[in-house]
């Protein structure tokens, strides 16, 4: 969707217009989802998330100023409501109330747009082994290569939305990254 | 930033491109329909507590001015010429003032609330709208 086109939606959005508001939905959910099936590790949880991510959208969405930084503004709410929910159930955990290690990993991952049935098979694999690496690194490392990937926020955006300097971001991201590619060539 | 920041950002950036291979994910079947269902109610929940602030806001206006109505030609009325009024006095016609204005503003909020509208505003210009309204009754009755 062009900026001009998606001015009009948020536009109409702003005045809970029925369809601008279902064609955000159409329009970003899938990678809203991602990330956070991808910080989650679990379905269920992602999808609870994705739901409350849009409710928060349109009760604040009166509130939004466009500065052509819409995807920025829906991907701050989805991550944090991930991490208000990763506290929450770390509270849990720590109190014995939690029905115990829910991280589901994987469940409908696909490859798309391959059509050689070897290559995409080969695309699989590799994106699966990559996607547990991914679930395998420590949750501060995980968020920030996740929100850069999903979201198009930029590292000094995500150091300012987690609360640390900037360096320490990008020493996280590093780490995290060297650890994949390091875990990846291992295995492959 | 320092160079040394600049240089590692365009290294992770560099770097960033390995999470290319990570599958695209969708959502279980009907989720998005679901999402799209919930958003709608929300935003008719909001529209209908909007148009129902919008109403009891107005109504608030409307009871400030009828209180400054009722209660002006009373205080002009007992002003003796030597401008002096009696507080006891002046306390009790506020507040039978007050009373006729909570009956007008209660029946007003009852009949408005049953009405049918849908048309959407900005809920922060509506208060603020209200609230000047409120201000200016009130600044009113202060020039009494």
């Amino acid at each position: 969707m062009d900026e001009v086109d998606l001015d009009d939606v948020l536009r109409r959005a702003q005045r809970h217009d029925a369809a601008a508001l279902s064609r955000l939905v159409t329009l970003y959910a899938p990678r809203v989802y991602g990330l956070l099936y991808r910080l989650t590790g679990h379905r269920e949880t992602a999808e609870d998330l994705l739901q409350e991510t849009f409710l928060r959208v349109v009760r604040s969405i009166g509130r939004y100023e466009h500065t052509g930084r819409f995807e920025a503004w829906l991907f701050r709410i989805a991550a944090n409501l991930a991490r208000d929910r990763a506290r929450h159930e770390k509270r849990t955990d720590e109190l014995g109330l939690g029905a115990g290690g829910h991280e589901e990993v994987r469940t409908e991952e696909r490859a798309v747009g391959v059509s050689d049935p070897a290559q995409r098979l080969a695309e699989t694999e590799v994106g699966q082994r990559l996607a547990e690496a991914v679930q395998r690194l420590p949750r501060a490392d995980r968020e920030i290569i996740l929100l850069r990937h999903y979201s198009g926020l930029s590292f000094r955006e995500i150091a300012r939305l987690l609360d640390i300097p900037l360096g320490t971001a990008l020493a996280r991201a590093h780490r995290a990254l060297r650890k994949l590619r390091d875990e990846l060539g291992a295995e492959g | 930033m320092s160079d040394e920041l600049e240089k590692l950002e365009r290294t992770v950036e560099r770097e960033m491109s390995v999470l290319g291979a990570l599958p695209e994910l969708a959502p279980a079947a009907g989720c998005i329909g679901r999402v799209q269902a919930a958003v709608l109610a929300e935003a008719t929940r909001l529209a209908r507590r909007r148009r129902w602030l919008r109403r009891i806001g107005t109504g608030a206006g409307l009871a400030a001015a009828l209180l400054v109505a009722v209660l002006a030609p009373r205080l002009s009325a007992r002003r003796p010429a030597a401008a002096v009024i009696d507080p006891d006095a002046a306390l009790y016609q506020w507040s039978s003032a007050w009373d006729e204005a909570s009956m007008q503003l209660a029946a007003l909020a009852e009949q408005r609330w049953s009405s049918h509208s849908y048309e959407l505003s900005d809920p922060a210009a509506e208060l603020d709208e209200h609230v000047d309204s409120l201000a200016q009754s009130f600044e009113y009755m202060g020039d009494l």
